[in-house]
Parts: structure tokens; C-alpha cells; sequence
């Protein structure tokens, strides 16, 4: 998967995708997200016009962006079964201001949607509308 | 205390509401509360926590020699054996019959037999897991020193000490560069095994200059020597030396343990000198982590199909390459319930996090449903569970069903995951509806239920996103609506049948192009009124 980043006026960071995101890449994505944010990075826009799929992984990593970017340090798989940190209910429930999709193809919005993820998500069409959104 | 005391009672592993639950459902009549669950210690559990001082004391009396007691005095202690150990006591009020008693004990004890292996393969797993990382950062450690020289000395010690070898001994080429005949550098143990070891080092060197830079057991001459375990040191752009082991003449060989262990003490030496190799070995811990997971996601897969009177059921799981995250079960409700649950799901992630994760959901729902309790009850506890304890940051799609043998009917409820196809004798079919959201989300989910009725003949199949997300060189999915024509033309035929068909059409269809992701199949037939 080609991860670019671009970064807009108004402090808007752009990452476009392209390929597929799933067990062996999800990772990746969110390294990035991390990365960008310690760098003061605090608005995302995910161009997925380019993720022809996503798996069950992309899920893990989308939810873990979002919670980077509400300024929560996701958990940490390789703790297993040793406690880290608490999900907090800030997260649940609410459609994330901070993280929001461009242009995902219905093959992803099939995944978010059978999964309950959906409506945690703005999704966009449009690049000029979804960078005004913020 | 010893390290056994320490770990977490197979009780402990099991959902407190759940036990509750399937204590309530044997209790002879509703809201009588004559039973209670205890720990091996004497902690109370579920069920009803009022009992007389007396009772809990002479209990808890009755734990240290494990006899049950039995006599007037109203109540039986009932300890829940477990592979030679006690796992739990049952306590039941007099009044409860002895058959109900019998039945509760032997489900209870398959639970905790069930949370008992889980907890035990866990364990393992993560020992092992823990300490080849534990010498590779020894090794790390030792070889952040700038001269290998200097470290040589306490390598050899460490390396010997760690794996009960007899003897060892470190060889380096003379300087960073390959080439040279391997010098020693330091050892452990007497001069003439150390001579054998030297040997050996030398010829494993040559070899691995030929081609192949691995672990190696060397066979010994017969007249000389016993076992000997080389490892290189450094990598195979990068050879820097090569550490040795040996044992006495007649001693058993090295095992796979050792080699891992020396392998990753040798390599951890090496990392410091050749850096730009460190992905390399990244990439092996991350497959031997894939392949611990995979050993774990596989012994908890069930071993057979449920037999029974107007049913057929038939199960494919093909497992991925790396990707782990696909289960099945059927749950037997017990004491003549006539209910058989079923679960199929997918848990998000790969590796030991996620079979790990795959396992405890597992246990969560077939916990839930022995009790039989209804699918959206089962999702909703075992979510709770999960989100409770869920510090992976990792989900799991499942699908809940619960069959009425007798009757036809089956409940289902969703938790993200692919609805089942319904595929009618006649012909008609339709796809179940969607479900709510999936495991590990949210702090509280409600599934939604739908129940159907099935009649000769009619099929219902339940599948993972390996078989819809199959894909083909043209770059095209496999995709719901081939699934539904691939059942349909099969109709008719036995569980079995159906199976094979639907495979057969994925294979078709994706014609030698690799498979990405775990498939599971669940195909249930109705043949008739049991």
C-alpha cells in the first residue's frame, strides 16, 4: 500500500492511500498517523479513493487513527493479555471531528457499515467540501 | 507458593454472569436458589450467597482432603475435578436432585476443562515467546560492547550456563572482515571438548560459506565427542564467527528448544555489527510469532460435527497463510435441552494478540450458550467481557445461532459479521439480515434477533469474508451473489454436498491466485422432523 501525505492550509493533513489495506499493512497506517501527530499534526482527512480493499485489520487501524488524533494513545496489540490503558468513553459513540474519509469505495463502506463502524466516520466525495468540514 | 499457585484459576476465565445463569437454568424451580459456585480457595463465585456459616466453613474443611460430604446436614459439596486438580466446588442445598446435580457437575467440568487448556497453552506459548525474546535482548545487550573480543569470555558463560551445556566456546574470524580461519576466543569446559567444539565451529564455517548460515546440530565422529549445537554469529553478508555447545559423549542431542535459544543469543551478538540485518530478524520473529498463534488458533478449533436426528451439518476452515482470526464452535446445550448453539466468527489482527483474543471469545460465548442462553444474551456478555479486558485494541465479528432441534426453528443474532444465506428447499433464498455492531466496540450491545423456521430440506449457510472476498487473477471478488448461485445449484443435496460445491465454485473461481485470509464455511441442513 503507497501511503502520501500532503498537507493543506489550515493545518489539514491529507494522507492518500492507494492499494489495499489489511493484515499486512494496517500497521503502517497507523505508524504514520502517530508520526504526523507528534509532529503537530491535529486534522486528518483519509483519501481512500485509492484502497480498492480493506479488511477486517483496516478496521483496527482506522479506529486506532481516530483515537491518535482525539489525542489517546491506542492499545497496544503486543500487550496481549497484560493491561496498558483504558478505553475511554470520550471515544465511543461519537462521530470523530479530528479523522474523516474522502471517497471510500462501497467495498469499505460495505466493511464499516456491517461492522457498526459507520457512524463514526464523516465520509466525503468531495476534497474542497471535506477540508471546509473541518 | 509455587509458580502453579500463582497462575489463574480456570474459574476465573469464565464469565461470573454466565455461571449464574447456568446455575439458575438447573435450579429445580425458578427463583429457588439451592446452588452456588465456589473457587478452589472457598471464594464464592454465582449462584446463591446466603449459606449458613456452617455450610461454607465445613466446605471449605471438606476443599483440603476433597471428599464430598454428604448427610443430614442440608446441603453437598460437590468438587469439580479438572485434570487431577480441583477447579471449584459445586454447593447444593439439599432438595436438588441427583441427576440435575450430576449433569450441572459434568458441564461445569467441561467449562473449566476448556478454560483450564486455554489458560495452559497461553501460558506456554508466552513462556516460550518470552524467553527467546529475553536472549536475544541478553544478546543485544552483551553485543552493544564495541569489541567482540572483549565480551567473548562472558558470552561463552552465559551461552553455556543458559542451555545446561557442558561446554563452549566462541570463535571469530581474526578481524571484522570474512575470511580467515576461525580463532577461539573463549570457552567453557574441559580442553578436549572444547577441542571438538573448535572442530565443529570450523566446519560449520566452511559450510556456511558453501551456502546456508543456520543453526546446526553437527553429528560427531563416533570415536570422538558428543552432541555439538553451532550457531553464527553475525549474518551471512556479515559473518563474524560462530558460537558452540556441546555435551558429553552419550549424552541426548540438542533440541529445537536450544537451537532457538542459541539462535537468538548468537543473533542478538551479531545485531550491533551488522544493523542493516536487523530487519531480516524482524521478520523471523514476527513469523514465529504468526506461527505461535496459528499452533493456538488451531487446537481450539472443534474436532468433529454434531450427530443429530434431522440435522446435517457440515464444516470447512481453511486456514490462511499468516492471517489468523476465523472460529467455529457447536455448543451442546446440556440436560435435554434439544438446543445445539453455534457461533462463527473472525477476530480483527494476526499473531499471538489475535489468537489470543480468539480464544478468550471463544470461551466467552460457549459459555453463554451451554447455559443456553439466547444469541443476543450470549453476544451481549461476551462483549461486555471483552471490552472490560480488551487492552489489544483488536475486535471480533461473530455470528450467533441458536438451533431448536426438534422444532426447526433457529434464532440468530449478529455482531458485525456476514449474515447467513438462507436457501429454502423450493429454491427461494434470501440473506438474513444485518447485524449491529462488532465485539470489543462499544461498552454495551443489543443484537437484534431473528428467528426462522426450517423445513426439510432447506439450507442455511454461514461463511467468513474468505469466502466472499476470494479473489481471482481478473482482480474481481468471489462476492455474495456467486455464493448464493453456488448453493442454489446444490440444493438438494446432503450438508456435505452443499459444502464441497461452494469450494468448489470459490476454487473455480479464484483459480490458483493465493489466498488471502482465513475461510470458514458452516453449512446447516434440515432433513426433518427429528
Amino acid at each position: 500500500m503507497d501511503l502520501t501525505v500532503e498537507q493543506e492550509p489550515g493545518a489539514i493533513t491529507i494522507f492518500a492511500l492507494t492499494g489495499e489495506l489489511d493484515y499486512s499493512n494496517f500497521e503502517q497506517l497507523v505508524d504514520a498517523a502517530r508520526q504526523a501527530y507528534q509532529q503537530g499534526a491535529r486534522r486528518l482527512l483519509l483519501d481512500l479513493a485509492g484502497v480498492e480493499y480493506m479488511g477486517s485489520s483496516g478496521l483496527v487501524a482506522l479506529h486506532a487513527v481516530a483515537m491518535i488524533f482525539s489525542g489517546q494513545e491506542p492499545p497496544d496489540p503486543e500487550e496481549g493479555w497484560a493491561a496498558y490503558r483504558t478505553l475511554t468513553d470520550d471515544v465511543e459513540g461519537h462521530t470523530h471531528e479530528f479523522v474523516k474519509l474522502l471517497r471510500p469505495s462501497a467495498q469499505v463502506v460495505n466493511v464499516l457499515e456491517r461492522t457498526g463502524m459507520r457512524q463514526f466516520f464523516e465520509v466525503h466525495v468531495d476534497r474542497s467540501a471535506a477540508v471546509a468540514s473541518f | 507458593m509455587t509458580a502453579e499457585d500463582s497462575r489463574p484459576d480456570p474459574l476465573s476465565l469464565l464469565d461470573p454472569t454466565a455461571l449464574a445463569e447456568l446455575l439458575e437454568a438447573f435450579e429445580p424451580r425458578p427463583g429457588q436458589q439451592g446452588l452456588a459456585l465456589f473457587t478452589s480457595r472457598g471464594t464464592f463465585v454465582a449462584g446463591r450467597a446466603d449459606w449458613p456459616e456452617a455450610a461454607v466453613h465445613a466446605m471449605q474443611r471438606e476443599l483440603t482432603d476433597g471428599t464430598e460430604h454428604d448427610s443430614g446436614s442440608g446441603f453437598e459439596a460437590l468438587p469439580l475435578q479438572v485434570g487431577g486438580e480441583t477447579a471449584g466446588v459445586l454447593l447444593a442445598a439439599a432438595g436438588v436432585g441427583r441427576r440435575v446435580l450430576d449433569t450441572l457437575r459434568r458441564a461445569l467440568t467441561v467449562l473449566l476443562g476448556q478454560a483450564r487448556e486455554l489458560r495452559d497453552a497461553a501460558d506456554e506459548q508466552l513462556a516460550e515467546r518470552r524467553q527467546a525474546d529475553l536472549f536475544y535482548r541478553l544478546g543485544e545487550t552483551i553485543g552493544a560492547t564495541l569489541d567482540l573480543d572483549q565480551i567473548a569470555g562472558p558470552l561463552t558463560v552465559v551461552a553455556q550456563r543458559a542451555t545446561g551445556a557442558e561446554s563452549s566456546a566462541l570463535l571469530l574470524h581474526p578481524s571484522d572482515e570474512a575470511g580467515g580461519e576461525l580463532l577461539l576466543q573463549a570457552s567453557v569446559g574441559d580442553p578436549q571438548r572444547v577441542a571438538e567444539l573448535v572442530a565443529a565451529a570450523r566446519a560449520a564455517a566452511r559450510g556456511s560459506a558453501e551456502g546456508g548460515n543456520e543453526v546446526g546440530t553437527s553429528a560427531t565422529e563416533p570415536t570422538s565427542g558428543g552432541p555439538v549445537l553451532t550457531a553464527p554469529v553475525g549474518s551471512g553478508d556479515l559473518p563474524l564467527g560462530v558460537l558452540a555447545l556441546g555435551r558429553s559423549p552419550g549424552a541426548a542431542p540438542f533440541g529445537p528448544r536450544e537451537e532457538r535459544l542459541i539462535s537468538a543469543l548468537a543473533a542478538g551478538v551479531g545485531i550491533e555489527k551488522a544493523r542493516y540485518h536487523g530487519r531480516e530478524l524482524q521478520r523471523q520473529r514476527q513469523e514465529h510469532e504468526l506461527a505461535i498463534g496459528r499452533r493456538i488458533q488451531l487446537s481450539l478449533l472443534p474436532r468433529g460435527l454434531p450427530q443429530v436426528a434431522g440435522w446435517e451439518f457440515h464444516a470447512t476452515y481453511r486456514a490462511a497463510r499468516e492471517v489468523g482470526g476465523d472460529f467455529y464452535d457447536f455448543i451442546e446445550v446440556p440436560g435435554d435441552s434439544g438446543l445445539l448453539g453455534l457461533s462463527i466468527g473472525d477476530v480483527t489482527g494476526k499473531g499471538v494478540p489475535a489468537a489470543l483474543m480468539m480464544a478468550t471469545t471463544r470461551v466467552l460465548l460457549r459459555t453463554g450458550a451451554t447455559a443456553g442462553a439466547s444469541p443476543a444474551a450470549v453476544l451481549a456478555g461476551a462483549n461486555r467481557q471483552i471490552v472490560e479486558d480488551n487492552r489489544s485494541g483488536l475486535f471480533a465479528t461473530v455470528l450467533q445461532a441458536r438451533l431448536e432441534l426438534a422444532s426447526g426453528r433457529v434464532t440468530v443474532a449478529n455482531a458485525g459479521h456476514e449474515p447467513p444465506i438462507l436457501v429454502r428447499a423450493g429454491g427461494r433464498a434470501r440473506r438474513l439480515p444485518l447485524g449491529g455492531a462488532l465485539l470489543g466496540l462499544y461498552r454495551t450491545v443489543e443484537p437484534a434477533e431473528t428467528r426462522i423456521a426450517l423445513e426439510a430440506g432447506d439450507l442455511l449457510v454461514l461463511y467468513t469474508d474468505g469466502v466472499t472476498d476470494a479473489r481471482s487473477q481478473r482482480r474481481g471478488f468471489f462476492g455474495e451473489r456467486r455464493l448464493l448461485a453456488a448453493i442454489r445449484n446444490a440444493r438438494g443435496g446432503t450438508a456435505a454436498a452443499v459444502g464441497a460445491a461452494i469450494l468448489g465454485a470459490v476454487d473455480a473461481f479464484s483459480a490458483g491466485a493465493p489466498q488471502f485470509d482465513d475461510l470458514t464455511l458452516l453449512v446447516v441442513r434440515r432433513t426433518g422432523s427429528g
